[in-house]
């Protein structure tokens, strides 16, 4: 809990003899309540303070390209009626209006009023006391949650007293929606749509229905309107899958038509929880990356030998009991990661070992010279007794590169830098990449291919190999 | 409680109806005087007074605003403190608008304005005058805050002598005119000694004089266009 006194601190500012020195100070404390109320929110500081049409601020996310840009007018609100004729020069941008005074004004006329303005033209009025109180949330939780969604898209009147009933009842309605409790999860709805903009309430009802489903209700039942996406958001997205366990493919395949590598790295989320797990495997073969790389990692001890999705470094990787995978859209995504000094490739017996796709491309190199063995007709070169030949004569030597077709796509393997990519401007799912890519790169045990494979089979296959797993191997399902 | 006001200075005050600036500012209520109501009509209140005063402020700062070179940052009363200086007898003073300038040679420049919502020439001559000895004293309070003084009305006044209403000459007199707040100085003679001929001509050459009109105020460019204007600023100053 971040404990604020913006008030306080604009009152400071704004004694401070020298006007810019004033403004900047003013501005400075509006940013940190925002920025704590939504800490990935981008602010921009313009150089205009109370002006009539530029905004003093601008909000944008840049974790979410989608969410427009938001202006934020300070004003000065001793009278509300003279913020409300100050709304018909700014409405149309739909923009916070950020009260420089404690609070605003106790006028329950032109409260009312200004309520109903601001509501009709999707615009927030509200003040410091009300941000540094959904500021005060745990942004970890339910009305933290609340609080970022008002900041991007709520609208209406916001004094501190109804930031309270807000972020109360929404909160309250995930905890009822969880439940499957009609009467509060529809008081929660009520209040999304009352002071949220519809694009963000779509947003919030997404996440409130997927919690009621979660909860293993109908989603006939639901006490509100259906979203129009089902997509929770990103702030829902996290929630969920930072939130208790929900076991269901189903659920989390219905969440993941607009899933990307990109959005699942992009929401902060820490480690490697239950929920993540789900979500990718239940939607393997949607999200797609064109790069992988392997670190090698300290082996872990223990029961640690399972294979685990998290999020690392900004990316998407899967771990396993001596390596972490990390995927990308592309080759520049994952050039962060480095993986020591350069490897000499694998030798030839160690390749058909690990194959189990064939290779119809692949280099060899004795550190001096380098022969390149392929087959005309992209059938698999690697067990060709000639290829043993052709290793013996060169000495001793290793296999640098490989290339691997698969679904008529080239994967590029290389050895010595522990990398995969996709030779193709489409998009091949992870699921693709992982399978044919990963055990050649890397030497899986056999718990890590048995794994693999369940993970990366289709829907149906997975679920029978689920079914029906090695006596000798961990289950599938507990693995996640 | 209702303070009683001149009716020559209740009935200067502009009153509504006129079109200004086409922002849907409210303003307050007209109603024709009824006999009824001749003795009512001497009677504005101190709250009806600040709405005529804040409303002139307010088209004031809009239409400065959209020249695109002016940044109204202060308004009265809501900043008050950052409008305000003190006369000499310890007393203060405030004036209605304050902000800065943008872009060319007056760029971060700051200004203090007086707006006068007036429709009729009214007792402006007089006003001006003790405007002219605000100015003064602040800026012998704060020269570094004070870069310009704008007296902004709806309708001229003192028209016999409209070309020295900047001079340092009519500074001078004001502050004369003034010189127990302005100078702490009863005496005229003395008054008139002390007074720096340096600060008068420092004065003189920040006051800006405008007159403006109700159809003017909506001839100003258009929202598309200012909105291109302020983006562009924007970037400059990222």
């Amino acid at each position: 809990m971040t404990e604020l006194d913006t008030p306080a601190e604009i009152r400071e500012a704004l004694a401070m003899p020298a006007t810019g020195a004033s403004v900047a100070a003013i501005k400075k404390a509006v940013v940190r309540s925002l920025r704590t109320v939504d800490p990935r929110v981008s602010v921009e500081t313009t150089d205009y303070f109370n002006h009539s049409f530029a905004p003093d601020l601008v909000l944008t996310w840049p974790f979410t390209p989608s969410q427009p840009e938001r202006f934020v007018y300070l004003r000065f609100n001793e009278h509300l009626d003279w913020i409300s004729q100050d709304l018909r020069l700014i409405e149309d941008r739909h923009p916070v209006v950020y009260g420089l005074a404690a609070s605003l004004p106790d006028s329950p006329a032109e409260a009312a009023e200004l309520s109903r303005q601001s509501a009709e033209t999707q615009t927030l009025v509200t003040d410091a006391a009300s941000v540094d109180f959904l500021a005060a949330e745990p942004p970890t939780g339910l009305g933290g949650l609340v609080g970022r969604a008002i900041i991007r898209g709520g609208r209406g009147l916001l004094d501190t007293q109804r930031a309270s009933s807000v972020t109360t009842e929404i909160a309250d309605g995930f905890q009822a929606a969880r439940s499957a409790d009609t009467a509060r999860t529809r008081s929660a709805v009520e209040r999304a749509i009352e002071f949220l903009r519809p694009s963000e309430s779509d947003r919030l009802l997404g996440f409130l229905q997927a919690m009621w489903i979660g909860a293993g209700a109908r989603s006939d039942d639901f006490p509100g309107p259906v979203a129009i996406s089902q997509d929770p958001g990103n702030d829902g997205l996290a929630f969920l899958i930072q939130d208790e366990e929900i076991a269901d493919r189903q659920f989390w395949r219905a969440l993941g038509s607009s899933l990307s590598l990109e959005r699942l790295a992009s929401l902060g989320l820490v480690g490697a929880p239950p929920n993540l797990q789900h979500v990718i495997s239940a939607n393997i073969d949607r999200l797609w990356a064109r790069a992988c790389r392997v670190k090698p990692d300290e082996p872990r001890l223990g029961d640690d030998s399972s294979l685990l999705w998290r999020v690392d470094r900004g990316l998407v990787a899967l771990s396993g009991s001596s390596f972490t995978a990390y995927l990308g859209s592309t080759v520049d995504d994952i050039d962060q990661i480095k993986v020591g000094r350069k490897h000499n490739g694998v030798t030839v017996a160690e390749l058909r070992q690990r194959s189990s796709s064939p290779v119809d491309l692949l280099e060899l190199s004795n550190g001096e010279r380098v022969v390149t063995y392929g087959s005309e007709d992209q059938t698999d070169v690697a067990s060709d007794d000639a290829l043993g030949a052709l290793s013996d004569a060169l000495g001793f030597s290793n296999v640098r590169r490989a290339t691997v077709n698969l679904n008529d796509r080239r994967l590029d393997l290389d050895f010595t830098t522990n990398t995969i990519s996709a030779r193709t401007s489409g998009r091949p799912p992870v699921s693709d990449l992982l399978k044919v890519g990963l055990p050649l790169l890397w030497d899986l045990n056999e718990t890590e291919r048995h794994e693999l494979t369940v993970l990366t089979a289709p829907d149906g296959d997975q679920q029978a190999l689920e079914l029906f797993p090695d006596e000798d191997r961990q289950t599938p399902s507990s693995l996640f | 409680m209702h303070h009683v006001i001149p009716t020559s200075r209740a009935s200067n005050l502009a009153t509504h109806g006129e079109s200004g600036f086409q922002l849907g500012v409210r303003a307050p209520t007209h109603r024709r005087r009824r006999k009824s109501e001749k003795v009512r009509s001497y009677f504005v209140s101190g709250e009806e007074l600040h709405e005529l005063g804040r409303m002139g402020a307010i088209r004031a700062k809009r239409w400065l605003d959209a020249t695109t070179r002016v940044d109204v940052t202060w308004v009265n009363p809501d900043a008050v403190a950052k409008l305000t200086f003190a006369w000499k007898d310890g007393s203060k003073f405030s004036f209605d608008l304050g902000g800065t300038l943008r872009g060319g040679d007056v760029h971060g420049q700051e200004f203090f304005a007086e707006i006068k919502k007036y429709n009729t020439a009214g007792d402006q001559s007089v006003l001006y005058s003790e405007y002219l000895a605000k100015c003064f004293r602040a800026f012998c309070d704060m020269p570094s805050r004070c870069d310009h003084f704008m007296w902004l009305t709806w309708h001229p006044f003192s028209q016999t002598k409209w070309n020295q209403l900047c001079t340092a000459a009519e500074v001078r007199a004001a502050v004369l005119t003034h010189r127990a707040k302005c100078l702490g100085e009863g005496d005229e003679a003395l008054a008139s000694a002390a007074i720096d001929p340096a600060i008068c001509d420092a004065v003189a050459g920040r006051l800006w004089l405008i007159v403006l009109s109700d159809r003017q105020e909506s001839l100003v460019i258009d929202r598309e266009d200012l909105e291109l204007v302020i983006a562009r600023q924007r970037r400059r100053t990222a």
